[in-house]
């Protein structure tokens, strides 16, 4: 195998950073103060804020990393990403939204499915400049089937190599292991379209954009309950929910929630399915399940301390690494000097997979 | 070691079994229906359950590891107790609440209270059988912060060790790093009395009790939410809410969280005060954050499948072994030879201290 240097470095979860005004121009007129955008005036104070829908978003500090770099305009300009791109020595990037991500807790789903469909638009056009270099997440609200079902498909026709969903079906929904679901994941799976969970998609709000001291006094707890929410829907819906099983070549991503917390994880399903099955009916699955974390999902990391450590107890083949560029504590320009030291203790082959082979596998990058 | 090579185990996480009826007998009359005791239908269907305040439990299997070795008496006879720490060789247990455990969940404080004060009263007679080898776990209930002081003041007086606080503060009232807790942990911290933080004492309701199938179907989620709900606590209050760095001596005592969630979670501390810093208004902390739970904290296991590689991250000396006996899944008569096998990557020295020099230290065993 080629190394890491020849076959370029694929980064599996970067973002790009929409133009604030993306959403008002479409669809002031029709969803009028639901929608997302910039708002001079919050709480009583003026000042430059993004509505999110669902929260009041601290604006201007999201890419410092770009900023920091001069390079402030590769979150919205091809040409610049590109720039980007060639001087970090980085072959390609897998594109998620930033605004979008959370916009995904707006809680009028009308609008919100009106701002995915306004936001993969723009990513698809975004992306067409160089599809070699650059790929498409495409953002999938998930209350209304009929109409996931039908973006997915247009999706698929922009070009995007992957589908991020709602972390968890929003409210008022079937949760995701209902059969209700099923259609879709069959679709997904039909497409070869990966599936992917990102943090920040769920119920959990962002701490990073509380305003008030009380909401701030409570940061920590809910930073961690942000990391962590994605136990719950691969614990709940995919493995024991039976999704995994019902569709066996459908491809299930974690992206930013980093990886060391998995072996403890795999051990607490472990420990469910066995030790505790006396006295907690669950349902019976194919395999064990810690194994569907092993070999049905992959997991994305940006610089997780305990990485190395952890890779090989979940397999050098499901690790995705990612940039995360250009947010906060994102790594850009120096992503091959970081991923060397990062990796330092795998052989070639095992860092070459987990910097691009797994990310041209599971994205299908040719 | 004792003379044969055995360790000398010391439990730092055993449970009593407490009479179903103790509660009933004692406070019907005040408090009536509110009353945790057994009832005999639930939802339609006649059985064996208990009204805890917060669930009804389904009873019968919670001390499946006695039963099956003809001990289940060791849950409520102290005799019987002794007698299977002879057999397993253990020299000594912490005697925690079990159905106490999950009354510590009820919505009406008051009951609360006095479902706390019957559990200790009782809990300390059952300890001064031997009071070398049971060490009761006092439970107090947080809603009333002058009673709780009243309480672990009269506890210590009966010979009970510890105080085992709810995980998370009442609902209705303040979070636990508001000041008015404060003359609680000074109180604690003054008796050099641990406080302990135990698995479902929080908000999180106990999956093992589901009745529903649609209950059922998220027993997974919430199972994992009541195992990991001590993160949040801990990061809260008990670090960035600064109680730590107030009650710079106080002991805090984390039980039946398993261990090996650590190390990823001391990352995640720092990177919330490092990396994060800019965007992330928190508290200046005395120390790096993720050293308070290196240096402040125990931390209790039984059996965690990756304990070997999670111990030296945390520290070798802040690590309690608990055989959590006669629960399901605890560790009984074969304490002796499970506890090796665990730890067999250790020297004898720390292995040691797992298995009770740790405990001694934390909870003050050796006065």
């Amino acid at each position: 195998m080629s190394d890491s240097k020849s076959m370029g470095v694929i980064s599996a979860d970067s973002h790009v950073m929409e133009p604030v005004d993306m959403w008002e121009k479409p669809l002031y007129a029709k969803f009028g103060d639901d929608t997302p955008r910039v708002i001079k005036n919050f709480m009583g104070r003026s000042g430059t804020w993004f509505h999110t829908g669902g929260q009041v978003m601290n604006y201007g500090g999201s890419d410092t990393s770009s900023q920091q770099i001069g390079m402030q305009a590769a979150g919205w300009d091809p040409k610049v990403r590109v720039e980007f791109q060639k001087k970090a020595d980085i072959a390609c990037e897998v594109l998620n939204g930033t605004f979008m991500l959370l916009i995904m807790r707006h809680p009028n789903y009308a609008c919100l499915r009106a701002c995915c469909e306004v936001f993969n638009t723009w990513l698809g056009a975004f992306i067409a400049h160089d599809r070699t270099r650059l790929r498409g997440v495409g953002m999938l609200a998930m209350d209304d089937l009929a109409w996931s079902l039908k973006e997915v498909e247009r999706c698929k026709k922009l070009g995007f190599d992957c589908v991020n969903i709602h972390l968890y079906a929003p409210p008022g929904q079937p949760p995701y292991r209902k059969a209700h679901w099923d259609p879709f994941w069959a679709k997904c799976q039909e497409l070869e379209m990966p599936v992917q969970l990102h943090i920040i998609t769920g119920r959990v709000p962002d701490p990073i954009h509380f305003h008030t001291p009380a909401e701030q006094g409570d940061s920590p707890r809910t930073q961690l309950a942000m990391m962590y929410e994605v136990m719950g829907v691969l614990a709940n819906d995919f493995i024991f929910g039976g999704i995994l099983d019902r569709f066996p070549t459908l491809k299930v991503i974690c992206s930013e929630f980093e990886i060391s917390w998995i072996p403890n994880f795999m051990w607490r399903l472990d420990h469910m399915q066995d030790a505790m099955s006396v006295r907690l009916p669950l349902p019976k699955l194919k395999e064990k399940a810690s194994d569907y974390m092993r070999t049905r999902v992959w997991h994305g990391m940006i610089d997780d301390a305990f990485g190395a450590e952890t890779i090989p107890e979940i397999g050098f083949d499901r690790i995705l690494w990612g940039s995360d560029f250009p947010h906060v504590r994102s790594i850009g320009l120096d992503a091959r000097p970081r991923l060397k030291k990062m990796f330092a203790s795998f052989s070639e082959a095992d860092r070459q997979r987990i910097v691009a082979g797994n990310a041209a596998h599971v994205f299908n990058i040719h | 070691m004792s003379g044969n090579g055995a360790l000398k185990v010391i439990s730092g996480d055993s449970h009593v079994m407490e009479p179903n009826d103790m509660w009933e007998k004692t406070i019907f009359k005040k408090w009536g229906d509110l009353t945790p005791r057994p009832v005999p239908e639930y939802n339609g269907k006649a059985g064996n359950f208990f009204y805890s305040g917060a669930q009804t439990l389904i009873m019968g299997r919670s001390d499946e590891s006695a039963k099956k070795i003809g001990m289940q008496a060791a849950g409520w006879d102290p005799a019987v107790r002794l007698q299977f720490q002879e057999q397993a060789h253990v020299a000594g247990e912490m005697m925690n609440a079990t159905r106490m455990l999950l009354i510590m969940q009820h919505p009406h404080q008051g009951v609360l209270r006095d479902c706390a004060s019957v559990f200790n009263d009782w809990l300390a007679d059952y300890c001064a059988h031997d009071p070398k080898r049971l060490f009761g776990v006092a439970m107090i209930p947080m809603g009333d912060v002058d009673w709780a002081i009243r309480e672990v003041e009269r506890v210590v007086k009966k010979g009970l060790r510890v105080a085992d606080v709810p995980l998370t503060a009442p609902a209705d009232g303040p979070p636990y790093r508001d000041k008015v807790y404060d003359k609680f942990w000074a109180r604690c911290q003054e008796m050099q009395l641990p406080v302990q933080l135990h698995s479902i004492t929080g908000r999180i309701p106990d999956p093992l009790h589901f009745h529903t199938r649609d209950e059922q179907e998220t027993a997974p989620g919430v199972l994992l939410d009541l195992l990991y709900e001590a993160m949040g606590e801990v990061a809260n209050e008990f670090i960035f809410g600064k109680i730590l760095d107030r009650f710079p001596t106080l002991k805090f005592i984390l039980s039946e969280f398993e261990i090996s969630w650590l190390p990823t979670y001391m990352w995640r501390l720092d990177q919330m005060q490092e990396s994060f810093a800019a965007r992330l208004p928190l508290p200046k902390l005395e120390r790096r954050a993720s050293e308070y739970v290196k240096t402040r904290f125990w931390h209790g296991m039984v059996d965690d499948g990756l304990a070997d590689k999670a111990i030296p991250h945390i520290g070798i000396d802040r690590i309690i072994w608990g055989s959590d006996f006669p629960h399901i899944r605890s560790i009984g008569l074969d304490a002796q030879s499970r506890v090796a096998k665990m730890f067999e990557k250790f020297p004898p020295a720390d292995r040691a201290k797992l298995v009770g020099g740790n405990a001694v230290q934390a909870y003050n065993l050796a006065n």
